[in-house]
């Protein structure tokens, strides 16, 4: 994917989180996560991306350390 | 200019010189001699427009309402696209003595780094890829230049009232403080910024998307050791919640820029005592100490419009008055300036009568590509920095969350800075019709690097771009250094009507004899442009790609040539080979 391609469907994404609004917009990414989940097949990648998803901004969200997984060690 | 409150303001250190209105002679009411051409508006586009038509050799008169160059924060960065069409007009050197180079940037999020970008810079290049310079100097010293062409007449204090277009000319009519007359002129060119009086007369409408975030935009007076660099800070400490932007200017100007929120008011929030405290916040934070002053309080709003066409008959639109960028990218300015150096050399040959006016079309098809790639790219920085709906904000948070540790969304961030526009479907450009494995393409910007010139008696150090006046050139990859003797008689047959230049440039040393202008000494250009003994590119008197081949017959550069002209409407313009 060029840098080019990545900032046009940044942008078609954040267009649809406005679409459906902001009541919806979870429900939106959680959809995605799962196609995603699928489309990559790999539960360590899967797991190690969830990991570091979950890394940032948890001051916002949550007083629990970040899930933590050692990928390295994940078998499929 | 917001009242001064709580701290004191500071003066730009900048003295404007202030020019009378003049009448010029009249009969009955009407100037007594018809213009070539007029330009509205003594703006940067204004100028420049001037200044690259004195270049190829067009007096023109400018036309501006007020009395000076224009003081205030303005445009500040200057691109190396700009500066190569400044040193083309022989203007660059007091912009690149005065302004600050810098090659790149940093962002931070919250108290963190996510992004340290660099604009594309390598050791081929003569120019910096952007200076800051106030826009009073960018007035000033194109004003300078333009006024030592002995070519361009500024009327100041003048006021276009009124413009009648027709066939054959315009008709402006000028009010100024010592009275009022009319102007004829074969052509009009409107630089007359955001509120065009001359895109109004031409029945033209800005189209596109104005956005709703504001941004206060701050100069002020500040000491500091800092380096050149744009810097921006998305979410910090010392303003939670806003996006702040800071730049260097000469003399120890600085200009800081901050988001608004959606619920603040625009007017209130641009008051001194509301946007001193929240400056000086941010200089604490950052670790500034010396004191400051404001210079000078602003609002802007970001707009992404352009027209559908820049030229309504006699009447050509450039700059502000075309097409309205969003500052972020520094697209504004340094359009402007590609919009003069593409108009002006076709504006030169039609009022010569060497081309036929529909050359002039080609500036707006072209100009209005480049606009809509400027608005692409200014949009997209915009929707960055200034999130116009939640979905944009949403994500813009998780984007600057994960960017410190996920390295492929930092370009997301990059500020994606202006670019020289590509003429990719021009109808002037001649496509390539055979295979290159490098090199600029027809309608792309020549690629710069270190030539020795010869053109002078002792040889020395020099750019490519050097070899490029504001003439068609042809340059020639030889071996020897010998222009190819067809294209030498070409360039003399139709030098009175279409500047051609043949160049030629070896690929060896040439021996003191041979009339060669260029070396390429490391054999860096030959391999950057795909070129080998027999090699030709045509550029256009603006520095682009109109055409390249590896072994043409001089025929082939002037059937290349008479694309751009059409049929001359005179005969004086004809070329023959």
């Amino acid at each position: 994917m060029t840098d080019d391609q990545l900032d046009t469907l940044y942008g078609e994404l954040c267009r649809s989180l406005t679409r459906v609004g902001e009541a919806r917009a979870h429900l939106l990414l959680a959809r995605f996560a799962l196609l995603a989940m699928g489309a990559i097949d790999n539960p360590p990648r899967i797991r190690a991306l969830l990991a570091a998803a979950h890394g940032c901004d948890t001051s916002e969200t949550s007083d629990q350390p970040p899930v933590t997984s050692d990928p390295v060690r994940e078998r499929p | 200019m917001i009242e001064r409150s709580t701290r004191p303001f500071a003066r730009y250190p900048y003295v404007a010189r202030r020019f009378a209105a003049r009448l010029p002679a009249l009969r009955s009411g009407i100037e007594d001699r018809r213009h070539a051409v007029v330009v509205v508006g003594g703006g940067i586009v204004g100028l420049a427009t001037a200044l690259a038509l004195a270049g190829h050799g067009v007096p023109s008169v400018v036309v501006e309402a007020d009395d000076t160059v224009c003081v205030g924060s303005r445009a500040i960065c200057l691109s190396r696209r700009s500066l190569e069409i400044l040193t083309r007009y022989g203007a660059a050197r007091k912009f690149l003595a005065t302004g600050l180079p810098w090659v790149g940037g940093r962002s931070f999020y919250r108290g963190e780094e996510v992004l340290h970008f660099s604009m594309p810079h390598d050791e081929n290049q003569r120019l910096p890829p952007m200076i800051n310079i106030q826009q009073y100097y960018i007035e000033d010293f194109l004003l300078e230049a333009a006024e030592s062409s002995g070519l361009v007449e500024v009327r100041w204090q003048s006021h276009v009232s009124g413009i009648h277009a027709s066939q054959s000319g315009v008709r402006l009519s000028i009010e100024t403080p010592v009275g009022g007359y009319e102007l004829d002129a074969e052509w009009a060119v409107g630089c007359d910024g955001a509120r065009s009086s001359v895109r109004e007369a031409a029945g033209l409408r800005l189209r596109g998307t104005s956005y709703e975030g504001r941004y206060v935009i701050v100069d002020l007076a500040l000491r500091s050791a800092r380096q050149t660099e744009r810097l921006a800070w998305f979410d910090p400490p010392s303003n939670p919640g806003s996006t702040i932007l800071m730049h260097r200017q000469p003399d120890d100007v600085w200009r800081m820029d901050y988001q608004l929120r959606d619920d603040e008011n625009p007017e209130t929030a641009a008051l001194p005592e509301n946007v001193i405290p929240r400056v000086a916040s941010h200089l604490r934070m950052i670790g500034e100490r010396e004191d400051w002053s404001p210079i000078w309080i602003s609002l802007y709003r970001a707009n992404a419009l352009t027209l559908e066409t820049y030229r309504a008959g006699r009447l050509l639109l450039a700059g502000d008055a075309a097409h309205l960028l969003p500052i972020f990218g520094v697209r504004g300015a340094n359009s402007a300036f590609e919009d003069a150096d593409n108009l002006a050399w076709k504006l030169a040959l039609t009022v010569r009568g060497a081309a036929r006016e529909g050359l002039l079309d080609s500036y707006s098809t072209e100009r209005v590509q480049a606009a809509r790639e400027n608005l692409r790219q200014g949009m997209k920085s915009t929707e960055f920095m200034s999130p116009p709906s939640f979905g944009f904000e949403l994500m813009r948070t998780a984007v600057l969350g994960l960017a410190a540790q996920q390295s492929f969304l930092r370009p997301l961030i990059n500020p994606r800075q202006t670019e020289p526009a590509r003429y990719a479907d021009s109808p002037l450009s001649l496509g390539d019709s055979a295979t290159w494995s490098a090199g600029p393409a027809p309608g792309a910007v020549a690629i710069e690097c270190p030539v020795t010139l010869c053109d002078k008696e002792a040889p020395r150090p020099g750019h490519f771009t050097e070899l490029l006046g504001p003439a068609f050139t042809a340059v020639c990859f030889t071996e020897s250094g010998y222009t190819p003797a067809d294209l030498t008689v070409l360039a003399d047959s139709t030098r009175a009507a279409v500047p051609l230049r043949a160049v030629g440039v070896a690929t060896r040393q040439p021996s003191a004899r041979v009339p060669a202008r260029g070396w390429d000494h490391t054999g860096r250009l030959t391999a950057l442009y795909g070129a080998a003994p027999g090699t030709v590119y045509l550029f256009r008197p603006d520095g682009h790609v109109l055409a390249r081949w590896h072994h043409p017959a001089a025929q082939a550069v002037h059937l290349a040539l008479q694309r751009v002209l059409g049929t001359p409407a005179s005969a004086r313009g004809s070329v023959s080979s």
